[in-house]
């Protein structure tokens, strides 16, 4: 229940989302939406050694890779620890943010996800709760995609 | 994009702002207190300030523009789910001031646990003092800063610009204002007195070049400047929007990505945060956030909402190795078990300012000549510090009630409006100001003496012409900034109409 209706809240945020039934069909998923893109993978469990192109330079990556502990149907959003494998600039830097998250993370209100958060303990050095892509109103409310983060967020359901 | 940044620090060089560079060829004209370095010991006279603000090029526009924002956001008209936010919202803030010296020993206590260096201080300069050391005892020259109006209220930036520091704002909204020379003009709209032709002359003359009037060019001029700072910024300074007692937590909301650059990339960080800002729990911001975000600017939640636990941990590759928190005071906690207390609840949305007439007519917050402007500027701005300035701001008011209907937390904004103008009042010394009211009162308490009255004004009205009327000693007080009527004909259409309506001469009433 909560799946579809994160998804569809997802698309009303103008966030491409995608469904895949394992994560061997997640595996090929990223490696398509990559391509030949300079990336930054997070450590994600089960979806390590993807072969993707790696940065370099964090600054000039085209694409990174994430993994929600938590996400929130109503909110549309995603919840991410920053720790030793997953640090923040993963999903700062590129213009392209792709985020994995197990469809039985998925909870049907922001509550829920933060009540998920009060329950990690150890408590993270942080977490980045995302809904949609960077933007900003700030001259004459006119929408802009992309102000400092990412100008795109694809969220990837597995299961 | 990187190939655009300066990468001074890999060169061993000081890393100074690109962001700023040629900001001094700007040359857009502003009015001094609309100014980033406005005294507020020295700011004019409300009247004269908001005669200056109505007269104001494109004012006309701004308003506009803030009554679309008010009317999108409905100020004042809650549904059924938000109106349960916000009794759950106002309940948890009047909780965290119930025990707000509590609640902050408990958060200062979570905080020096995860190694974030705490510094309480009680005044604006000590904030300001203590911010400006850890600056400079770490060879600081370069401060990518994220939107903060508790920075705007200690006067961070011009203190730490006087050190010889560059201080760049990545809000995009902040950083025009800030290339303006200008004060953010509302607390989450800091450019909204500008039209986009305004940021594209201001853009043009830093670059040396024309650019479109297209909000994606100039976001991209933005962008790659600003990118090139945080990634050469060896400090960064943020606010907080709500500090967890229970964890220790810090939250700080944003749409464009600067927090998390400011919070994650420069070595070091320091969050500034006025006391009110601790909730006793992190699970608090479940209601307090959308709550926040519905009332600022109608959405659930902004693009990223930013929790800080501390300093970068062993194996970590990005984050601050050195994180302060400054927790300060200013008047505030003096307001605690006294009506202005409610004040404190405020959680900055913005939402008051949209609501009221007197804010949009004056285009933004600027001409209440303080950091924060419209109703909840004009209730915390004149118990802020030694309580000594501003205490004139609750008359820029109608007392149409709107801002307390649009609150969030349920602030009374428009009682304490009218509390504010008693303090106000009392304060006055009893001088020829009114001796002249008592004066008035006596000759038009009595019918002849009142009819004498109108008969002068008529008289002067028709003899003296209005432009020097408004000239002469007394009528001058009055006259400034306002337009003189036209007074040769007064109480005459009001005696006719009274005679039409009654059939007698209601002139004495």
């Amino acid at each position: 229940m909560s799946t579809e209706s994160f998804q569809e809240r997802l698309r009303v945020l103008g966030i491409q989302t995608l469904r895949v039934a394992d994560l061997a069909a997640c595996r090929s998923a990223l490696v398509e939406l990559a391509g030949t893109a300079r990336a930054l993978v997070d450590e994600i469990p089960g979806l390590t050694g993807l072969g993707l192109v790696p940065a370099q330079d964090p600054w000039d990556a085209e694409i990174g890779i994430s993994e929600a502990f938590s996400a929130a149907a109503d909110a549309g959003a995603v919840a991410l620890v920053q720790a030793a494998g997953s640090p923040r600039r993963t999903s700062l830097l590129p213009p392209h943010h792709v985020v994995v998250t197990s469809a039985d993370r998925i909870r049907d209100t922001y509550q829920e996800l933060v009540d998920d958060i009060t329950r990690l303990d150890p408590p993270p050095t942080g977490v980045q709760i995302v809904s949609g892509a960077s933007r900003s109103g700030d001259i004459e409310s006119a929408m802009i995609h992309g102000m400092h983060g990412p100008r795109r967020l694809t969220v990837v359901v597995v299961g | 994009m990187s190939g655009t940044s300066p990468a001074s620090a890999d060169r061993g060089e000081v890393p100074r702002s690109v962001a700023m560079t040629d900001a001094a060829r700007v040359t857009r004209p502003h009015p001094a207190w609309s100014g980033h370095d406005l005294d507020p010991a020295q700011r004019p006279a409300l009247r004269s300030m908001t005669a200056e603000a109505v007269a104001r090029e494109g004012v006309a526009r701004t308003r506009m523009r803030l009554e679309v924002l008010g009317r999108e956001r409905a100020s004042g008209r809650w549904l059924d789910w938000e109106s349960e936010l916000r009794d759950r919202g106002a309940a948890i803030r009047r909780e965290t001031l119930s025990d707000l010296d509590g609640y902050l020993a408990q958060l200062v206590a979570k905080l020096e646990s995860r190694g974030v260096i705490v510094h309480r201080v009680s005044t604006a300069a000590e904030a300001r003092e203590v911010i400006g050391r850890i600056a400079t005892e770490n060879g600081v020259t370069l401060i990518a800063k994220s939107k903060s109006m508790a920075t705007e209220e200690i006067g961070l930036t011009p203190h730490l610009t006087e050190r010889g520091i560059d201080v760049v704002e990545t809000d995009l909204g902040e950083y025009i204002a800030q290339v303006a020379g200008e004060r953010p003009s509302h607390i989450v709209g800091p450019a909204l007195h500008m039209s986009r032709q305004d940021v594209t002359d201001l853009f043009s003359q830093m670059k040396g070049e024309q650019l479109p009037p297209e909000p994606d060019v100039l976001a991209s001029f933005a962008r790659e400047r600003l990118r090139a700072d945080f990634r050469a910024a060896q400090m960064g300074i943020c606010g907080v929007n709500f500090a967890a007692a229970d964890t220790g937590t810090l939250v700080v909301v944003s749409n464009e990505g600067n927090v998390d650059m400011v919070t994650s990339q420069p070595e070091l960080l320091v969050a500034v945060m006025p006391v009110e800002k601790v909730i006793p729990r992190l699970a608090d911001i479940g209601t307090l956030v959308p709550l926040l975000c519905t009332a600022a600017n109608k959405e659930l939640t902004t693009a990223y909402q930013t929790l800080l636990n501390g300093p970068r941990r062993p194996g970590e590759t990005d984050g601050p190795s050195q994180f302060h928190c400054v927790i300060f005071d200013n008047g505030r906690t003096r307001l605690l078990g006294t009506p202005q207390e409610e004040i404190l609840a405020c959680i900055r949305c913005g939402n008051c300012q949209f609501s009221c007439p007197v804010f949009r007519t004056l285009g933004g917050g600027h001409a209440y000549g303080t950091t924060y402007g419209g109703p909840v500027g004009a209730v915390l701005s004149p118990l802020l510090g030694e309580a000594t300035h501003d205490r004139d701001l609750p008359f820029l008011c109608s007392l149409c009630g709107a801002c307390a209907e649009a609150c969030p937390v349920k602030i009374p904004l428009d009682d304490l409006l009218v509390a504010g103008r008693a303090d106000y009042e009392a304060e006055q010394p009893t001088g020829l100001e009114s001796i002249g009211w008592s004066l008035w009162g006596r000759l038009w308490s009595t019918p002849v003496l009142y009819r004498a009255t109108r008969w002068a004004t008529r008289i002067a009205g028709r003899l003296i012409p209005a432009a020097v009327l408004g000239t002469l000693p007394v009528a001058r007080l009055w006259a400034t900034g306002r337009t003189i009527p036209d007074v040769s004909h007064a109480g005459e259409r009001q005696r006719a109409a009274n005679r039409h309506r009654t059939g007698t001469d209601g002139e004495a009433r």
